[in-house]
């Protein structure tokens, strides 16, 4: 992702933190819909929604920042995946409502991991920008977070 | 005035169609293929024809079945898919592999001609598990992959645990599909 060309950003809450998704990934916000769910070894995966006769996948992005328990969220958003070159499509639990939102974007922190892209810098607030192909794991297992959440495993 | 065919419906006209069997397992509803599975029997009706087998690398299969001059594992599908302990009632006799399979009960026969395939986002066992996922009345259903209740490697282990080279070569070889 480069996110020096992104213009608009949408902002989700996840554990009390605010983030923010380029625009251009995210298709929608949907209600909390009945997760389904049937046996699978992928630890940071909750289940699956239908939505448009599509299975998405449900991400729980929470524990994936690091929080043990895990995101039961009041919403879902629909966002774009790219991987191997194929699109897909996944849900991510969010706390509450999501915001679109412009602002001047800034290099990551220093010492922040991998999956921070960028800092997006609106309203004087700092919001750290998601790349979803470095957050999201290729492997089943949750990966190890040293202290400060940097990924034990690199990404590619 | 002609009216031209909607070629939509004519490709809809020719998706393939198949029978499934849906079957559950601690409550969790699975979909296999109808010609993947021999049989089905009752387990109390294939007792007499089942063995112990005592080893604990495949936790997961603790008894031998021989049909019909044919030797199978009989993998236990709760625990196979790592679901609370049931007490099945069934076993699926797979066609194409030395393979059956304890499940709780059958539901019904289906016929599916969209089977979507398993999200990337899924990266573990699982993508050995099944085939993929159909929609039924808005509730997704996992289709199993018969070749995915035992993999090569526990095939060995299993065939090694049973006995000597012997007993192997009269059951087949490792990871054989049975004629």
């Amino acid at each position: 992702m480069s996110a020096g060309n992104e213009k608009s950003f949408v902002v989700l809450s996840v554990c009390g933190f605010r983030f923010a998704l380029p625009a251009r990934i995210v298709g929608e916000l949907v209600a909390a819909e009945r997760l389904q769910k049937f046996p699978h070894a992928t630890a940071w995966l909750r289940g699956v929604l239908v939505r448009r006769g599509r299975i998405l996948p449900v991400c729980d992005v929470a524990l994936l920042l690091g929080d043990s328990h895990g995101l039961r969220g009041k919403f879902y958003l629909v966002v774009r995946r790219e991987l191997n070159g194929a699109t897909e499509w996944a849900a991510l639990p969010v706390e509450g409502e999501c915001e679109l939102v412009s602002g001047e974007l800034l290099p990551p922190p220093e010492g922040a991991p991998p999956y921070v892209a960028a800092q997006l810098l609106a309203r004087q607030e700092r919001i750290e920008v998601l790349e979803l192909a470095k957050l999201i794991p290729r492997q089943a297992a949750l990966p190890s977070r040293s202290p400060g959440g940097a990924l034990a495993e690199s990404q590619t | 005035m002609r009216i031209r065919a909607n070629s939509a419906s004519g490709a809809r006209r020719h998706q393939p169609v198949e029978q499934v069997i849906l079957f559950t397992v601690a409550e969790q509803l699975f979909a296999i293929a109808s010609n993947a599975v021999h049989e089905i029997r009752s387990t109390d009706s294939l007792s007499a024809a089942a063995s112990d087998i005592a080893q604990q690398e495949v936790k997961k299969v603790c008894h031998t079945l021989r049909r019909e001059r044919r030797a199978y594992y009989v993998v236990n599908a709760a625990a196979h898919f790592g679901l609370p302990a049931t007490r099945p009632t069934l076993v699926l006799v797979l066609r194409d592999f030395r393979v059956a399979v304890l499940v709780d009960r059958i539901e019904r026969m289906e016929s599916i001609s969209l089977l979507q395939p398993l999200p990337q986002a899924f990266c573990g066992a699982e993508r050995q598990w099944y085939r993929g996922l159909v929609l039924l009345d808005n509730v997704v259903v996992p289709v199993v992959n018969p070749a995915g209740f035992l993999n090569p490697q526990e095939m060995t282990l299993l065939d090694a645990a049973v006995g000597s080279r012997a007993n192997a070569e009269r059951f087949g070889a490792p990871g054989e599909v049975m004629p």
